[in-house]
């Protein structure tokens, strides 16, 4: 059984237009993986394509308009989309997430060492005295200099890769099962980032946890996660692991996004991508990638089925794996 | 011999700060840009490379140092002669939604520039506006539009648009491309490569992301707080990186590619605060070849046996290159 499974997730912003008529932004189509203990799992897509609503999902903090229309979200065999959002024993406890902007994800108003003990003691798992020495042991952990100091200091006196340290203690000082981090490094230097993410790895692997790292950029997926979901336009337009998909990219999305890589770029030449993300307010029928894809048959004004091509490698397209000459 | 288009000699900026501290944002950095050439600045955040783009465009004033363009010594330049000057330095900034007028419609930000630097009357400059957009292939409906209506990569063409208005020899761009997705990155740097192929534009690309550094110039200047540790010719330097920081920024560097196998190294520690710089080597609190003479001597831009090209002679500020036994880590 995997750890986490989603199935068929479909989300939609229903909102009020200014004729009073109801609108529908159809954000996610039909999202559907799972993710095995112990794996690392990377999520990539342009802005737009649902890769944080999906981390939203999964965590129960989507809040109106954004609502859950279908699907399933399958934690240890188990449906966490009816759980009550204020006791939920999963959220925060055994799902943590790292959030994106270090520096504003922190109470700005109580010293590190508290809220890392505050987070213990709200989620039961140590008692007051327990909860300062494992509070201690995570700082050390993530590879802050002088830890016990750190305990006291404020919020506004840590850098933003400290900070982003600290979130990472705080998202794995109840032990959870599963870590999402959504864009954990983005905004942060190239080499504060490679040991953010050493560190992440390394800690997860250490405890049998997963994690899903959501992400755009394509050099942390290649070398931090085991597997990688690639979305467009509110769907996973493929999946496998990470080296057979950087490999033989099957979707025409994929291969582009590859294509568009500097080093890719200076071998081959620039691809040229001439449309913008599809209108999720007006998503038509078929592929949502036609109108961008060079390749596009009649056939593909149909909805293509997710075909998995080796074990574990599937994307959602009607001519998977064949090249793309643009 | 190629002519610098850009000089700066000497250049330091600081910074004050609360009570008597100054932040020294740029220490004693000289660079020569020819014509024609493309230039990357790479380095971690208050390194001073932001602060070099603004210095150069004349936005901040300098502490000390000079600043020639074409020869002509421009540091302190009064304001009114220097916007005659202003057509020929443009900047396009790495935040497209905070530096475009949002009262503005597009095809107004895209006039101002003309108003301001051409004689063209109000037809020509709405005809050369058009062909602006054209330039940067955007549609000509979103001239009517305002920026909050478009996406981010159409607003950084609008920006590059504007920056190139006046047909600027010299153009600094801070990070143009950090906030934009990756296929919509792609399509920027080909909008850029192609106005350099066709205007023969000399560039100052500042970014943090080396594989663009890599792609988009022919000479690269690495900077650690406020001061240039390396530079020569990106290809040298990327592939050959002699100070311990260039090599570690170099092998921060994530590939998109997992069969490259990582080869990592760590510098250990934060970069030290720019309010109480160390004495002697900046890097040598986290250098991993530190030895004591490190603590005491700043070390100067040395030239390395390798280069050939003079005009782009790979340097680097390191105690330790001379040694009998230094080896590349």
């Amino acid at each position: 059984m995997s750890l986490i499974s989603i199935e068929d997730l479909h989300v939609h912003f229903i909102s009020t237009g200014i004729d009073n008529q109801l609108i529908t932004a159809k954000a996610l189509n039909g999202v559907s993986f799972s993710l095995e203990a112990g794996q690392v799992m990377g999520i990539v897509g342009e802005t737009g394509a649902g890769k944080s609503l999906t981390a939203n999902s999964i965590l129960g903090l989507l809040r109106p308009p954004a609502k859950i229309v279908k699907g399933r979200i399958l934690f240890n065999g188990e449906d966490i989309r009816v759980y009550d959002h204020e006791s939920s024993s999963v959220r925060g406890k055994l799902i943590t997430l790292i959030p994106q902007s270090p520096k504003t994800s922190l109470d700005p108003t109580a010293r590190i060492g508290d809220q890392l003990i505050r987070m213990q003691v709200e989620h039961g798992t140590a008692n007051d005295s327990d909860a300062y020495a494992r509070a201690l042991n995570m700082l050390e952990q993530v590879q802050i200099p002088d830890p016990s100091r750190r305990m006291n200091a404020w919020p506004h006196e840590l850098s933003g890769g400290m900070a982003q340290r600290v979130l990472i203690a705080a998202s794995l000082i109840n032990s959870p099962k599963l870590v999402i981090a959504d864009e954990p490094t983005t905004g942060l230097d190239l080499t504060v980032q490679a040991e953010i993410l050493d560190t992440l790895r390394k800690l997860v692997n250490a405890n049998n946890m997963s994690s899903i790292i959501i992400t755009h950029d394509l050099g942390i997926v290649a070398h931090y996660c085991d597997r990688m979901a690639v979305m467009f336009a509110g769907s996973v337009v493929e999946e496998g692991d990470v080296v057979s998909v950087f490999k033989k990219p099957l979707h025409p999305y994929t291969q582009s996004l590859i294509a568009s890589t500097p080093k890719q770029i200076a071998k081959n030449g620039y691809k040229r991508i001439t449309t913008g993300p599809p209108d999720l307010y007006n998503l038509g029928n078929g592929c949502s990638y036609k109108d961008r894809c060079n390749k596009a048959q009649p056939i593909c004004e149909t909805s293509p089925q997710l075909v998995s091509v080796d074990s574990g490698h599937k994307t959602l397209c009607h001519f998977p794996g064949q090249s793309t000459n643009a | 011999m190629h002519k610098p288009l850009i000089e700066i000699c000497e250049l330091t900026k600081t910074f004050p700060s609360a009570g008597f501290d100054q932040v020294l944002a740029v220490d004693n950095v000289s660079l020569k840009i020819n014509t024609g050439e493309s230039v990357g600045l790479v380095g971690e955040s208050g390194s001073g490379k932001s602060t070099i783009g603004l210095l150069i465009s004349k936005l901040i004033s300098v502490s000390s140092g000079r600043i020639f363009f074409e020869g002509q010594d421009i540091t302190h330049l009064p304001e009114r002669k220097m916007r005659a000057l202003r057509s020929d330095i443009q900047i396009v900034f790495q935040d497209p939604w905070g530096s475009i007028n949002p009262r503005f419609p597009i095809g107004r930000t895209l006039s101002e520039p003309l108003l301001l630097h051409t004689v063209l009357n109000s037809a020509e400059r709405e005809q050369e506006v058009k062909i602006l957009a054209d330039r940067v292939q955007l549609p000509q409906s979103t001239l009517e539009r305002y920026p909050h209506e478009l996406s981010g990569g159409q607003l950084q063409r609008v920006s590059i648009a504007r920056a190139i208005a006046s047909k600027p020899r010299f153009l600094i761009m801070d990070e143009p491309t950090s906030s934009l997705d990756l296929s919509v990155r792609a399509g920027i740097l080909e909008l850029l490569n192609d106005i350099r192929r066709d205007t023969g534009l000399t560039l100052l690309l500042i970014s943090h992301d080396l594989d663009t550094v890599e792609l988009m110039t022919e000479r690269l200047v690495v900077l650690y707080l406020g001061r240039v540790v390396e530079q020569g010719r990106t290809s040298d330097v990327l592939s050959n990186p002699v100070h311990p920081y260039t090599q570690t920024l170099i092998s921060s560097n994530l590939p998109p590619d997992p069969s490259v196998i990582l080869k990592r190294l760590k510098a250990t520690g934060e970069i030290p605060s720019p309010l109480n710089v160390p004495k002697g080597c900046l890097f040598g609190s986290r250098c991993p070849l530190f030895k004591a003479d490190c603590a005491i001597n700043s070390p100067a831009l040395v030239e390395l046996g390798h280069s050939v090209d003079m005009s782009a002679k790979h340097l680097a500020a390191c105690n330790r290159v001379q040694d009998s036994s230094y080896k590349i880590l």
